[in-house]
C-alpha cells in the first residue's frame, strides 16, 4: 500500500495529515458561521467540501488560508499547532489560495501576476529592488508549461485572457512555489466544459505531484469525479467525512440538505 | 507549449505596455516586433498614447517647417524650460495616477514648499532652504498618502481637503504676501544654464528619466501598477498595499515641493499665490498622454507627451498671436478627446 501510486489508495497510508484542525469555530458578531470544525487532509489528496449558501464553507477557507483568525480552535501543519495571522504566514507553512474571485491584477501581464510578492531580483535594496525580468520570464514559462497552462506568452495582460487561462493562471500561481496544499474555491463556476475539463486536468496534475487540494464546490459531477473525500457542511458544522467511491450523489444530497444526518 | 515559440514576440508586445518603445531595447527584443506592437496597440489607453504621440510629432514637423522662429532652437530650450516646472510635477502625478489615484494639493505644496525654502533662506541660506521645502513636500505628501491609505479617505476628498488646509495655513502666516527680497543664490540658482538648457529644464529632464527607471525597472514601481490594478489581490499577495500607496504620495509632494522650489529660484520672490493651476494642469497632462484615471496602467512617457503638447500648443499660441485666453478651452477639449476616445475603444472591446 506504501507505494501504490494510484490514487485512490495512496490515502489509505494516513501518516501525519499535512493539516488537521481541531474544533475550529467562527463568530461574526454573534453569528456562529462556523462551529467545532474537524477537517484533516493528507499528501496527494483531493478532498472536497460541500454544503448550501451560507454553510460555512469559504469561512473555513479563509481561516485555513490566513485571511481570518478563527474564533476557537486550533490547526495543525505536520502535527504542529500553528496560527496564521495573514495569508502571508500561511503561504510560508506551504499553503496557497486560489481565491474564488481569482485575484488577478488584469492591467499587469500574466509574468508580474505569477510574481507578484515574490519578485526575482538583479539587485536587493528594499522598494528599489532591481526586477529580473529575464530570470522570472524563464521560470514563468517554465511553471506554465509544467502545469500545463496554455497561454499565449508571459507578457500578455492578464485582461487579454479567457476565463479558463486566467484560472489557470491563478493556479499556477498558486502552484508554483513548492506550495504543499492548494484551496481552491469555485475554481471552475465561471468555466465552459472544455475549460472546466482542463482544469480538473491541473488539479489531478498537482496531486500526482503530491500536492493536496481542498476543493469547495457546488458541482456534484466535479466532486465525485475528483475527490477522494469529502466534507459536507451544513449550518456552521461539519455533518459528515465520506470516502468518495463509498459513497453516490444521494447521501451527499441527503447530508446537504439535512434529510441525512 | 507555445509560450515558449512565442517568447520573443511577446516579450517585445510586453515591454510595449507600459506605452514606452524605447524599453523593448533594453529588454533585448526584437525591435521591429516592437514597432508592430506600437502600431497595434494592446490597450485603449495605448492607443490614446499612440495617437496623441503622433499627433504631437507632426504638430512639431509642421510648426518647424512652417515657422522659422519656432524651430530656431532658442525657442525649443524655451519649451522645455516653459513645461519643467509642471512637468516634474506631472511624473509624479504620473505615479500617484498609476497606483489609482491623484493628488489636488500638488500646486499649494509646491506654493508652500517654495515659500519656506525663501524663508528659511533668509536666516541659513539657500541649501538649507531647498532641504527643508523638500522636506515640506515628502511630508506633506506623506499625510496625504496616509489618510488614503490607513484611513481609506478617496483621494479627490483627502488632497483636496490637505490642499485647503495648507493654502489656508500659509495664506495666514504670510497674510498672503510673497517673501522677498532673497538671497541672491537664488538667482543664480535660477539663471544658471548650460548652453542654454536651465537649472529647472535639467532638473525636469532629470525626473523624467529617475521616474522611468523607478517605473520599470524596480520592485517600488512594479507594486506601483500592482496596487493601481488591484488593491485586495496586492495585499492577498504580500504586497505591503498601505507602505507603498504613502511612498507614491510621498514621492508626489516631492516633485511638488521641487517644482515650487524651481519658481522661487527663477521668480526671485517666494510666492504663496503660486501653483494654483498646476495641480489640473499636470493630471491634464497624464491624461492627455493616454494614461486612464482608473489605474494599474501608463507609463512615465504619458506625462512626457502630455506635457510636451500643452506646453508646444501655447507655444504655437504665442508665435501666431492666439489670445492666451482660448488655452483652456484647447487643454479641455484634448482631455475631453483622450478620455471619450479611450473609452470608447474600451467599449467596442468589452
Ligand atoms: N464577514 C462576515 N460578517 C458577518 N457574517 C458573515 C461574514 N462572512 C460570512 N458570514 C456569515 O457566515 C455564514 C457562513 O458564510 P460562508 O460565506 O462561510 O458560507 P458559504 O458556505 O461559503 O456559502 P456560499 O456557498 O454561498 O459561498 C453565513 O451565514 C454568512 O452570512
Ligand atoms: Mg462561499
Amino acid at each position: 500500500m506504501l507505494q501504490a501510486p494510484s490514487h485512490k489508495s495512496a490515502k489509505v497510508v494516513r501518516l501525519t495529515p499535512l493539516l488537521s484542525t481541531s474544533g475550529i469555530s467562527k463568530n461574526y458578531d454573534g453569528v456562529h458561521a462556523l462551529q467545532d470544525a474537524n477537517f484533516h487532509i493528507a499528501p496527494g489528496e483531493i478532498v472536497a467540501i460541500m454544503g448550501d449558501n451560507g454553510a460555512g464553507k469559504s469561512t473555513f477557507v479563509k481561516i485555513l488560508s490566513g485571511a481570518h483568525p478563527a474564533s476557537a480552535g486550533s490547526v495543525e501543519v505536520d502535527g504542529l499547532v500553528t496560527s496564521f495571522k495573514s495569508p502571508n504566514d500561511a503561504r510560508r507553512a506551504g499553503i496557497e489560495t486560489v481565491y474564488q474571485d481569482l485575484s488577478l491584477a488584469e492591467d499587469l501581464d500574466v509574468l508580474s501576476n505569477l510574481f507578484l510578492g515574490r519578485e526575482e531580483f538583479h539587485v536587493r535594496f528594499g522598494g528599489l529592488s532591481i526586477l529580473n525580468r529575464r530570470k522570472m520570464a524563464a521560470r514563468a514559462a517554465d511553471l506554465l508549461g509544467e502545469i500545463g497552462v496554455n497561454v499565449p506568452g508571459v507578457h500578455d495582460l492578464v485582461s487579454g485572457l479567457s476565463g479558463g487561462q486566467r484560472q489557470g493562471v491563478a493556479i499556477a500561481r498558486a502552484a508554483g512555489w513548492g506550495s504543499r496544499l492548494i484551496i481552491m474555491d469555485e475554481p471552475t463556476a465561471a468555466l465552459g466544459l472544455q475549460e472546466t475539463a482542463h482544469v480538473h486536468d491541473i488539479i489531478r496534475g498537482l496531486r500526482d505531484r503530491g500536492v493536496a487540494v481542498l476543493l469547495v464546490s457546488h458541482n456534484m459531477k466535479q466532486v465525485l469525479e475528483l475527490s477522494d473525500r469529502v466534507y459536507v457542511f451544513r449550518r456552521g458544522r461539519i455533518v459528515c467525512n465520506l470516502t468518495t467511491n463509498k459513497t453516490g450523489a444521494d447521501e451527499i444530497i441527503g447530508f446537504i440538505t439535512g434529510a441525512r444526518d | 507549449m507555445n509560450v515558449v515559440a512565442n517568447g520573443a514576440l511577446a516579450r517585445a508586445r510586453g515591454a510595449n505596455r507600459r506605452g514606452s518603445t524605447s524599453a523593448v531595447a533594453l529588454e533585448g527584443a526584437d525591435i521591429p516586433v516592437a514597432i508592430l506592437g506600437f502600431l497595434k496597440p494592446k490597450t485603449p489607453a495605448m492607443a490614446v498614447q499612440r495617437a496623441m504621440l503622433l499627433l504631437l510629432v507632426v504638430a512639431v514637423i509642421g510648426l518647424a517647417i512652417a515657422n522659422p522662429v519656432f524651430r530656431s532652437p532658442a525657442n525649443l530650450l524655451n519649451i522645455i524650460q516653459q513645461a519643467s516646472m509642471v512637468g516634474v510635477i506631472a511624473c509624479g502625478m504620473q505615479l500617484m495616477i498609476i497606483s489609482g489615484g491623484f493628488d489636488l494639493s500638488v500646486g499649494a505644496t509646491a506654493a508652500a514648499a517654495g515659500c519656506l525654502a525663501a524663508y528659511v533662506s533668509l536666516q541659513m541660506g539657500v541649501p538649507v532652504g531647498i532641504v527643508a521645502g523638500l522636506v515640506l513636500g515628502v511630508a506633506i505628501g506623506s499625510v496625504n498618502g496616509s489618510i488614503i491609505s490607513k484611513i481609506g479617505v478617496n483621494p479627490f476628498v483627502a488632497t483636496f481637503g490637505t490642499q485647503a488646509v495648507i493654502t489656508g495655513v500659509m495664506f495666514a502666516m504670510t497674510n498672503a504676501r510673497p517673501i522677498a527680497p532673497l538671497p541672491e543664490a537664488w538667482r543664480e540658482l535660477g539663471f544658471y544654464n548650460i548652453g542654454g538648457l536651465t537649472t529647472s529644464s535639467m532638473v525636469f529632464l532629470a525626473t523624467i528619466f529617475a521616474m522611468y527607471l523607478l517605473l520599470r525597472f524596480t520592485l517600488f514601481g512594479q507594486h506601483i501598477y500592482a496596487v493601481g490594478s488591484n488593491k485586495i489581490a496586492s495585499r492577498r499577495s504580500g504586497v505591503r498595499v498601505d507602505p507603498v500607496i504613502i511612498a507614491v504620495y510621498a514621492v508626489g509632494g516631492l516633485t511638488a515641493a521641487i517644482a515650487g522650489i524651481l519658481l522661487t529660484s527663477i521668480a526671485g520672490i517666494g510666492s504663496p499665490q503660486a501653483g494654483t493651476t498646476w495641480a489640473l494642469l499636470s493630471i491634464a497632462a497624464v491624461v492627455i498622454g493616454g494614461t486612464p484615471l482608473s489605474g494599474g496602467a501608463g507609463g512615465i512617457s504619458s506625462a512626457v507627451i502630455g506635457i510636451f503638447a500643452l506646453t508646444v500648443l501655447n507655444n504655437a499660441m504665442t508665435l501666431y498671436s492666439i489670445s492666451a485666453f482660448w488655452q483652456p478651452a484647447f487643454m479641455g477639449a484634448a482631455v475631453l478627446i483622450a478620455v471619450g476616445y479611450e473609452a470608447s475603444r474600451r467599449r467596442r472591446k468589452a
